[in-house]
């Protein structure tokens, strides 16, 4: 598969394709992590959207590195900067529930209901530590890239990860 | 810096991360119709430049050949000899003369007509060829998307634009929504005159009830939409009509409903009229005999009885030529003018006013904002749920709005259940550098008995706080979802016919 920075060479001289290839690769990272940000669907779809959009009009914005962190980052300041621009805007937030009985019958269905509170318990953290403990979690990007997605330093993505870390800890203990 | 080292809470979190679903299936459509929205828009700001770039070359150029040219029309005819004006001098002397031997024939009419008529004439042709040319070099640079037909499609609207009547467009009133409530029955209909433009209402339930237009004579209501300017009759009882933008107006006497502007107007020869345009956006004006009333976003009540016309706000407020009238209170109007605001008491007409259905899922189709997709099933309208996560839950698409005199009602079943918890998610602002401030209210209760399909209702508004028994949901707050939890047996199961909200008018006392 080409490099990013091909794709993004190509798409800057009018190739379609290398465009199709940029979206079939991120988009599905682009809209979770979005969502992640945003808490709300449509926001984090229009979110996402502006990323590759953003990338389309101007290929050569993105000069080099991860062209995923690169549309993370877009991605991530367009939904604040909506959420800050448009107070009528509103976020859908899930709070953490209590999960109903556990159900022993059905694991697999347990399993993705387990996942869901996790998702919604992450949902309620600080955007930062939520966004830098996805990134570097369940995205694999290192630190450095984190720290370039969130705009600050590697120490505060650290200590981000950590207390994040800490309260996932805290709150699933009984995660083996 | 070194990377943290591995903590194995990080694969709980990757799992959950990537088990969450990705780009929906037709995200890459929407992206691919806005790159060529994109495109389209793009082409069309280069054309435009490059049009105005030709444009001004050709007035350039008309105005050099003009220039040029002026001696032919305005032939100085004091060549050398006489000084005259300082334009005369201006003129270099060396040009006149050769442009004499031409001028004679031109020097009769010039005077009366200046250049205008005479001068487009020879530069014409200049720009025309021009523009064919520009656009040319422009395709090398445009993508392939731009093909897309929609976009251009606003183009061959510029050429008419004066043509909507002052009347107004529909697509401002015109909601297919609305229409859902009439149930037609199957009556056979033979509109009289098929009308055109906004339909602004649709009867609920069909009473007796004559409909005319202009010019028309009355006839029974067989169904039909109604237009602007439609007259309705009541018969015996009153009337209730959903309004084009979701409200609910009910009424007995006579009224005529027109469009003013964006403003639906009820014009009211008698009787009483009651309206809820809450969270409709939609501002609704009320004119009996002399006098006009206005109301936004509220609910109201008008009387007219012997030339004196009260109106009472129910809740929000309304206006009664020009001057306010809060909740709980209000005005009259007569031959003396308009009265002090008064403690509304109430009246019988109030008594049966309808529901107004603000949300109604049935579940023969998915809900528009979808099910929660965690194994629930739609089974013949019925949503069924006998598994874990043990509940069923949908989106509200678009959000649903508290208001006043929200119920909520279900029509359920459940077998091997014995308890049962409501959970009602808001819509929270996302606060930077806060703790987001978000609400789950929620209600929980037991079956009356398992097995047979029951109905329960819940006024929204007592459906407490998860986190603060105190705290209630507030008129203009957003519903994102409806959740219904079931706990029981290994063999519980919940089936949900119908969850409907309804908005319903308290008695005023």
């Amino acid at each position: 598969m080409p490099d990013d920075l091909e794709l993004t060479t190509r798409l800057a001289r009018g190739d379609q394709a290398a465009l199709d290839v940029i979206v079939h690769a991120h988009q599905d990272a682009v809209v979770r992590f979005a969502r992640s940000v945003t808490r709300d669907e449509n926001s984090a779809l229009d979110a996402a959207q502006e990323a590759f959009i953003r990338l389309w009009r101007n290929p050569k914005s993105f000069t080099g590195g991860s062209l995923r962190a690169w549309l993370f980052t877009v991605a991530r300041n367009v939904a604040l900067n909506e959420f800050r621009g448009n107070r009528r805007r509103t976020a859908r937030i899930e709070r953490v529930v209590e999960p109903p009985t556990p159900p022993t019958a059905d694991q697999r269905a347990a399993d993705a209901e387990r996942l869901q509170n996790v998702r919604d318990f992450i949902a309620g953290m600080p955007e930062q530590e939520r966004s830098a403990l996805t990134l570097y979690a369940a995205e694999g990007l290192t630190q450095a890239e984190v720290a370039t997605v969130l705009g600050t330093s590697e120490g505060a993505v650290k200590q981000a990860i950590l207390s994040a870390r800490k309260k996932l800890r805290e709150r699933f203990e009984d995660f083996s | 810096m070194s990377e943290l080292p591995h903590d194995p809470i990080d694969e709980l979190l990757h799992r959950a991360h990537n088990a969450a679903d990705g780009a929906p299936p037709e995200f890459m459509g929407r992206l691919r119709a806005r790159f060529a929205a994109e495109a389209v828009a793009r082409k069309r700001a280069r054309m435009v430049y490059i049009q105005s770039a030709v444009a001004a070359a050709a007035v350039i150029i008309l105005a050099l050949v003009i220039g040029l040219n002026v001696e032919w029309f305005f032939p100085h005819p004091e060549p050398v000899g006489q000084p005259g004006t300082a334009e005369a001098s201006d003129t270099p002397a060396g040009n006149t003369p050769a442009l004499e031997p031409r001028a004679p024939d031109m020097r009769p009419e010039p005077q009366p007509k200046p250049e205008g008529n005479t001068a487009p004439e020879p530069d014409q042709p200049e720009p025309g060829p021009a523009q064919p040319d520009d656009p040319k070099p422009e395709p090398k640079k445009p993508d392939d998307v731009v093909d897309q037909p929609t976009p251009e499609k606003p183009e061959p609207k510029d050429p008419q634009p004066v043509q909507p009547e002052p009347k107004q467009p529909d697509d401002t009133v015109e909601k297919p929504e609305p229409v859902k409530p009439t149930e037609p029955d199957g009556t056979e209909v033979k509109p009289p005159q098929p009308k055109t433009g906004a339909v602004l209402a649709s009867v609920i339930a069909e009473p007796k009830l004559r409909i005319r237009y202009e010019g028309e004579a009355w006839h029974d209501y067989a169904g039909e939409e109604l237009h602007d300017g439609v007259r309705l009759s009541a018969g015996r009882d009153a009337v209730s009509l959903t309004l084009a933008d979701g409200g609910l107006a009910y009424f007995d006497g006579e009224v005529r409903l027109s469009l003013d502007g964006e403003v639906l107007c009820f014009s009211i020869s008698t009787d009483n009229l009651y309206i809820d345009n809450l969270d409709t956006a939609r501002e609704v004006k009320v004119v009996a005999e002399r006098f006009s009333a206005g109301m936004s976003d509220a609910v109201a009540a008008f009387f007219l009885e012997r030339s004196e016309f009260e109106v009472a706000a129910l809740v929000g407020s309304a206006s009664l030529g020009g001057e306010t009238i809060e909740a709980g209170n209000s005005r009259r109007a007569s031959s003396r003018g308009i009265g002090n605001e008064k403690a509304f008491k109430g009246d019988r007409f109030l008594k049966d006013v309808p529901e107004r259905i603000l949300l109604r899922e049935d579940f023969d189709q998915p809900p528009p904002g979808g099910m929660y997709g965690d194994g629930e099933r739609l089974e013949d309208g019925v949503a069924v749920m006998d598994k874990a996560p043990r509940y069923i839950a949908f989106r509200y698409n678009p959000t649903l709005t508290v208001l006043p005199g929200m119920v909520v009602r279900i029509r359920y079943r459940t077998t091997d259940v014995n308890k049962l918890e409501l959970e009602l998610f808001t819509l929270a602002e996302l606060k930077l550098l806060k703790k987001n401030k978000e609400t789950l209210y929620k209600r929980v209760f037991s079956p009356a008995r398992n097995g047979e399909w029951q109905e329960i209702e819940f006024r929204v508004d007592k459906i407490a706080d998860n986190d603060d028994p105190n705290h209630f949901p507030s008129h203009g707050e957003l519903f994102r979802n409806f959740k219904l939890h079931f706990s029981g047996g290994d063999k519980a199961k919940l089936e949900i016919d119908t969850v409907e909200f309804v908005r319903v008018q308290d008695p005023v006392r």
